[in-house]
């Protein structure tokens, strides 16, 4: 072998935060609202999954990487070298934005990756790509709120094996296969869930059952069939219940359906609803395990029904755009009470079929059965398999 | 006695890679040294290994000709007899053209194609489609459905959908052979989609639907309306644009089922304000075939209201990237079966798309002189043999005006079942009208007599004269 | 495998107008038989036997044309359709030779004139064709009994739906029962004909081995179970080894199962519905059997049961008498009346009967072997054409007698799609092949099946042609994004179809749309 493998790797330190506390991410100022609105770190447990597994191979890689919150703190903890790339300035947790990102991205060309991996969502995304291009080949440890670029692993591990698979190749002399792949981002000036701006095509691994699809835009595919079903759902609303709808069109087209006040809602939080009302909207994780403990009374109300939709392309029924849905909301709720509905001919596309549940962290999977109905429409199911995160879904 | 897998086939005049070589050759390709080995996904278990006792091969074409037509000349058939049988199927002429075409092996072996590839066959059916559109006068024509009833129970269908009500209402002289079609359409209470059928009577008088009757039926919960002109039993419903407005009354779809052979002497539904227009194909040049040659079509306004409630495909004539030139591409594939699985309306799949041909053939060689014409020889024909019938004593012709081609003839006064009258009638040649005594008792011993332009004044007067003996 | 010379081809054009355009006023095509003096004298004038709110007053827009001018006309339509011409691997329909001796039995008139509602004793050779075919149907499959009411594929598919209807309603858990399970590879007649007979439709996605799981079944099917309606092989070649499984899984649960063999022509001789288990079966006679598509029908599926689901048939119903002659039995009154008038579409059952007869085991057996072998075969070739891919490639095993491929890769390097390769190709006498049945999953597909008619040099044609244009799709991809250009006419211009202002199904709304004038 002529020379180590060399790996980029990029940690969006504040990347994911916003999931569970209602907002879209963390791009600018949120970030700080998010750490105040008591979020968690996330994407330092998701590098850290990620990493952790390419640990036995450290003598085959030369590992990249900003010093600190940005990758340093993590590689050092797991006791691996790496050649850290000065931004000449220290990186502290809540002050990195875009810019830390694009320039490590760029110093790590003239170092001549392989690959760049990154922790973070979307726009991290973007950010590296903007510096990049498809120069060099990029794939994501998905750590944001949203994630409908075509350059994410599915999972943390999924990423792992992934790069080992391209140092296997390498070792064997050959080629690792690469594809373009969309960069997407939420337009600018819109907040709107279905809204995606195409930035980009960037290279990353051929790896389809690894590497979740580009998000599809849902605008263009009117879905006669479900918006029927979206109808007879909200005709049948119990008045002893609490409803909850997840974000996007498919479970917000339920509520528009019962009258002109309810509708244009923004389609990218979680709502609530309860006799004939709004209760809630944009709710964060917290909000909605109040809501659901004032509405545990048995005797008074029924057990509480989300509605859910599945993200376009991706397959992803939660943890993405959906973070607020934590473990600790689903198995509040129970696997029982989510009504799953989406489009029939996104579903379709998806082959072999996969539904993806990630909870954020390697042990919170089993709650989910391994098949779940969709409905698609009046009296029509599809049966989709379910992957929960962590390491038993290889594939 | 099947032979395994590694044999070489038997040369076969289907099949021309049974040719020494040819197999050879494809197994040396594929890299396959056994042939069981392609069948490797199918496990052992699943695999038939008993005997066969399959009757023998009859590869040679001679030898085939004989064994079949030698079973088939039992048969008797309308040619060589003097048929009378109608009821849902007729024996009308079928032009020498409307054979040879639809036996061009163009027009017959292949399946659906597209615009480029079978341009003109695309074009018959857009020619199908216009011709049935002008004999009925609707503007949205879809392609052919499997048969008269089919093509009403989908109707009925369209009508639920259209306009959220599930109740239909038709006539108590409904052919009975349809009638169990449409039951079938209309599915089980039990399920979604249920239609519930409700009868209106016939005015004994006349044989056309009772106004009153109709009246008493209607609510505001009937999706649909539905009658044949002329009806089962061969009467004109002369009273149709009252039919329509009552059902209108309650904001009702219109559906009435017509032959379209009575078109070119009989006012179109279109009309008479009906709003889906189904009926046979059969009588436009397709042979009775034992009841194979059934077909059936559904017409509608061009209105969204109903082209997006069709179940069937249809093309539509659009132009091409060269200004001026015609061609033919399906439209609303989409709301097909093909185009949206369960979601589509009902479904479609191949159906009787060959009777275009001659359908598209017979129409074009009648023209509107044809159809008049053939019309008036029908009319004048099945009403001079009723006449002559009417004069038997014993005999009477229930209605005895107010009938196309068909019409019911009463042995009441002969003290003879239709059935033995029947019989009788075989051993002279004759096959007697379709027996209605036991789907219409009210009728008592009735039968449903159907001349077209086939019966001579010879083959009536043959007719008259048989009876007369079997009923002595 | 020596490439072939690409022949010169092109379609004849007549420029052939729309018969409603043609002829002179006052031509005929055809005269009624005369009405003989006696009649009119003894009835009078035919308008006056029509009641007078029921007279047409309006003449028929209908065309003027001499007998030879519609004959001509329709000639040239005839030689303007490609179709079986050239070679046709349209796959999902098993494109057969379809043995013109059968033409000449049924249209004579011990066929062609019989009517339905004849006495049986004047129909025993048809009865009996039926009733022989019907044994040899048995004996392919294991069921017990067939039908040939159904016009179709679809149709039988619907025959089932009703049957299962019948049943459950019969043992009074119609209410309960009410779901069908189906997969996303089943035909889309599968779940649209359950649909339509009013039942709830589960779908069961494909997984990684190109079935759904044998986990997947089982977590819906319940006591709401009331049945199974799948395909195996599914038309992209692929068998589900699990499938004796699902129907004890189903049978267990209290549900039917039924087997769509639209994809019979690989397995037959090797696969018996009755043994997996299944309860009902589908044959097309029109595909598998021989007998002739017509560009969508006459067709005939073959319905075939078990003991269980026999009194449910739809009449009338062919059994024999004890002296061996034949008899018409018609449904039960707890069974499916009709699916459709009559017996069914009889000449294509003449048909399959004859073509199976011709055959024997032995030649079936040689079909299938052929088929899947002809397949394998093309698989070999065509993946050796850069941009062509396998559909589920991960799927190990030898496709049966039909792979769904992909041009994604082709699209992706070069624009040209999968529908501009197909126009292409019938610039070379090469009829359009099949894409996919909805759901599209496999990007820009085509399924191509050979069969056992098409000869080596037939199969190897096709593949020159594909990778001709294959090949141009890089070098001059607008020849073949504009084609096609050797066809009666160019590319039609799809966009209209879907417009209502602008769709037209027939001649009369054509005019008012575009405002012409004869």
């Amino acid at each position: 072998m002529a020379s180590n493998f060399k790996l980029g790797l990029i940690i969006n330190p504040v990347a994911g935060m916003g999931g569970k506390v209602g907002l879209h991410g963390t791009d600018n100022d949120l970030a700080q609202i998010a750490i105040s609105h008591g979020a968690e770190k996330i994407s330092f447990d998701r590098a850290q999954r990620t990493i952790s597994m390419l640990v036995t191979e450290q003598d085959n890689i030369d590992f990249y990487s900003p010093g600190g919150v940005m990758g340093g703190e993590l590689l050092e903890m797991l006791g691996i070298n790496f050649f850290e790339i000065d931004l000449n300035e220290n990186l502290y947790f809540n002050k990195t934005n875009h810019l830390h990102t694009q320039n490590a991205a760029l110093k790590m060309l003239d170092h001549k990756v392989d690959v760049i991996i990154f922790a973070g969502g979307d726009g991290t995304a973007r950010d590296v790509f903007t510096a990049v291009g498809s120069k060099v080949p990029i794939l994501g440890i998905p750590s944001g709120v949203k994630m409908r670029s075509g350059v994410f692993a599915n999972y943390p591990e999924h990423a792992a094996m992934i790069i080992l698979d391209a140092l296997a190749a390498a070792q064997d002399g050959k080629n690792f296969e690469l594809t373009n792949a969309d960069v997407l981002d939420a337009s600018i000036d819109s907040r709107e869930y279905s809204n995606s701006q195409f930035f980009g095509s960037a290279r990353t691994f051929k790896a389809p059952n690894r590497i979740t699809n580009p998000k599809v835009n849902s605008h263009s595919n009117q879905d006669v069939a479900l918006m029927e079903l979206a109808a007879h759902l909200s005709k049948n609303l119990e008045p002893d219940r609490l409803y909850l709808f997840g974000p996007g069109q498919s479970a917000k087209a339920i509520l528009s359906n019962l009258g002109s006040s309810f509708a244009n809602q923004d389609q990218s939080g979680v709502d609530a609803y309860y006799a004939g009302e709004i209760i809630g909207q944009d709710l964060s994780e917290k909000a909605i395990l109040d809501l659901l403990s004032r509405f545990d009374d048995k005797r008074k109300f029924q057990a509480p029904l989300l509605y859910l939709g599945v993200i376009g392309g991706q397959g992803f029924l939660l943890g993405r755009g959906n973070q607020q849905l934590s473990y600790e909301v689903i198995s509040k709720i129970g696997v029982g009470n989510i009504y799953v509905l989406a489009n029939s001919g996104k579903i379709n596309q998806i082959v072999p079929s996969r539904l993806y549940v990630d909870f954020g962290d390697a042990v919170h999977f089993k709650i989910f059965s391994d098949y779940i109905k969709v409905h698609v429409a009046i009296d029509r199911t599809l049966v989709c398999k379910v992957l929960s995160s962590g390491v038993q879904s290889n594939q | 006695m099947s032979k395994d897998g590694n044999a070489l086939p038997t040369p076969h005049p289907f099949m021309a890679n049974t040719a020494p070589g040819s197999f050879q050759e494809m197994l040396r390709v594929a890299k396959v040294n056994d042939i069981e080995e392609l069948f490797e996904q199918i496990p052992q278990d699943h695999k038939f290994t008993g005997e066969w006792n399959f009757d023998s091969a009859i590869p040679s074409e001679a030898s085939l000709y004989k064994h079949l037509t030698g079973i088939l000349r039992k048969n008797r058939s309308g040619e060589e007899n003097l048929n009378f049988l109608g009821a849902g199927c007729w024996q009308h002429y079928v032009p020498a053209i409307c054979d040879e075409m639809v036996t061009r092996t163009e027009f017959l072996t292949p399946v659906w194609g597209t615009p480029s590839s079978d341009h003109g066959r695309n074009q018959v059916w857009f020619e199908f489609q216009s011709q049935i559109g002008e004999l009925v006068g609707m503007e949205f024509v879809g392609l052919p459905l499997y048969s008269f009833g089919t093509a009403g129970g989908h109707a009925i269908r369209m009508a639920a959908r259209i306009t959220g009500r599930n109740k239909v209402i038709v006539p108590r002289s409904l052919d009975p052979e349809r009638l169990a079609v449409f039951k079938t359409y209309c599915g089980f209470k039990e399920l979604s989609g249920y239609i519930e059928i409700v009868y209106v009577n016939l005015d004994p008088k006349t044989g056309r639907i009772d106004l009153m009757d109709m009246k008493s039926k209607l609510s505001s919960d009937v999706a649909a309306v539905y009658f044949d002109n002329p009806n089962y039993l061969g009467v004109i419903e002369s009273e149709a644009k009252e039919l329509v407005a009552l059902a209108k009354t309650v904001g009702a779809e219109v559906i009435v089922g017509v032959d379209p052979i009575s078109l070119g002497v009989l006012t179109p539904p279109s009309e008479y304000g009906a709003d889906i227009i189904v009926g046979t194909t059969q009588p436009l040049g397709v042979h009775m075939n034992a009841g194979g040659g059934a077909g059936g079509f559904i017409a509608t306004r061009d209105d969204e209201k109903y082209a997006r409630e069709f179940p069937t495909l249809q093309v539509s004539l659009t132009g091409t990237s060269v200004p001026g030139e015609m061609a033919f591409g399906l439209t609303l594939f989409e709301q097909s079966s093909y185009g949206s699985r369960e979601h589509g309306k009902d479904w479609t799949g191949n159906s009787v798309y060959l009777w275009t041909v001659a359908n598209a053939t017979y129409m074009s060689l009648l023209g509107p002189t044809g159809f008049k014409e053939i019309g008036n020889t029908i009319l004048q024909r099945s009403h001079y043999a009723a006449k002559q019938l009417a004069d038997i004593s014993g005999i009477k012709i229930t209605w005895g005006s107010g009938y196309f081609k068909e019409f019911v003839v009463n042995f009441d006064g002969t003290k003879k079942s239709v059935a033995t009258i029947n019989k009788a009638l075989l051993e002279k040649n004759i096959f007697g009208g379709k027996d209605l005594s036991l789907d219409f008792p009210e009728l008592g011993q009735s039968a449903l007599y159907c001349v077209t332009e086939i019966h001579t004044l010879e083959d009536i007067q043959n007719l008259v004269s048989a009876i007369k003996e079997v009923i002595k | 495998m020596i490439k072939s010379k690409i022949r010169k081809y092109h379609a004849p054009v007549w420029d052939e107008p729309l018969v409603m355009q043609m002829g002179k006023a006052g031509r005929r095509g055809a005269i009624a038989p005369v009405t003989e003096g006696a009649i009119a004298s003894a009835v009078g004038p035919a308008i006056d036997l029509i009641p007078a709110s029921m007279r047409r007053l309006n003449v028929l827009d209908l065309p003027e044309l001499s007998e030879f001018e519609v004959q001509r006309h329709y000639l040239h339509l005839s030689q303007q359709t490609l179709g079986m011409m050239g070679i046709s691997l349209f796959g999902t329909c098993t494109m057969k030779y379809n043995p013109r001796v059968n033409e000449r039995i049924v249209y004579q008139p011990f066929v062609s004139e019989v009517h339905p509602h004849q006495d049986p004793s004047t129909m025993q050779g048809i009865l009996e064709v039926v009733n022989r075919f019907d044994h040899l149907l048995r004996k392919l499959s294991g069921l017990d009994k067939f039908v040939f009411q159904a016009g179709g594929g679809a149709d039988a598919a619907y025959t089932q739906a009703c049957i299962t209807r019948a049943y459950h309603a019969s043992r009074g858990e119609l209410a309960q029962r009410n779901e069908i399970i189906t997969t996303a590879q089943a035909h889309p007649c599968n779940p649209a004909t359950a649909a339509a007979a009013g039942f709830k439709i589960i779908t069961l996605a494909l997984e990684d081995d190109g079935y759904p799981s044998v986990e997947s079944l089982r977590s819906v099917v319940s006591e709401r179970t009331a049945a199974l309606m799948v395909n195996n092989p599914d038309d992209i070649g692929i068998y589900n080894p699990k499938i004796k499984e699902w129907v004890d899984i189903v049978h267990e649960a209290g549900g039917l199962c039924f087997y769509d063999h639209a994809n019979f022509n690989g397995v037959m001789t090797r696969i018996r519905a009755a043994d997996i288990g299944f309860d009902a079966c589908m044959y097309m006679l029109h595909k598998t059997f021989g007998g002739p598509k017509g560009g969508g029908g006459p067709a005939v599926g073959a319905y075939g049961c078990n003991e269980k689901l026999i009194p449910f048939l739809p009449g009338p119903i062919v059994e024999t008498n004890k002296d061996g002659s034949f008899y018409l039995r018609d449904s039960n009154p707890n069974g499916v009346a009709r699916i459709r008038e009559f017996l069914g579409n009889i000449p294509t059952v003449i048909r399959a009967y004859s073509w199976t007869r011709s055959m024997g085991i032995e030649g079936l057996r040689d079909a299938a072997n052929i088929s899947v072998l002809a397949n394998n075969y093309m698989e070999k070739r065509l993946l050796e054409i850069p941009g062509v891919t396998k559909g589920m490639p991960d799927v190990k095993g030898r496709r049966l007698e039909m792979t769904r491929y992909s041009l994604g890769e082709l699209t992706d390097q070069t624009g040209v799609s999968c529908i501009d390769i197909q126009n292409r190709m019938t610039d070379f006498g090469v009829d359009a092949y099949w894409l996919s049945h909805e759901p599209w999953f496999i990007p820009e597909p085509f399924t191509p099946e050979a069969g056992e008619l098409w000869s080596v040099e037939d199969i190897d044609y096709w593949i020159d042609v594909l990778e001709t244009v294959c090949t141009e799709a890089r070098t001059n991809p607008e020849i073949v994004k504009t084609a096609p250009h050797n066809q009666v006419v160019h590319k039609q211009n799809s966009t209209n179809l879907s417009d209502p202002q602008k769709w037209a199904t027939t001649w009369r709304a054509y005019k008012r749309k575009y405002a012409v004038t004869d």
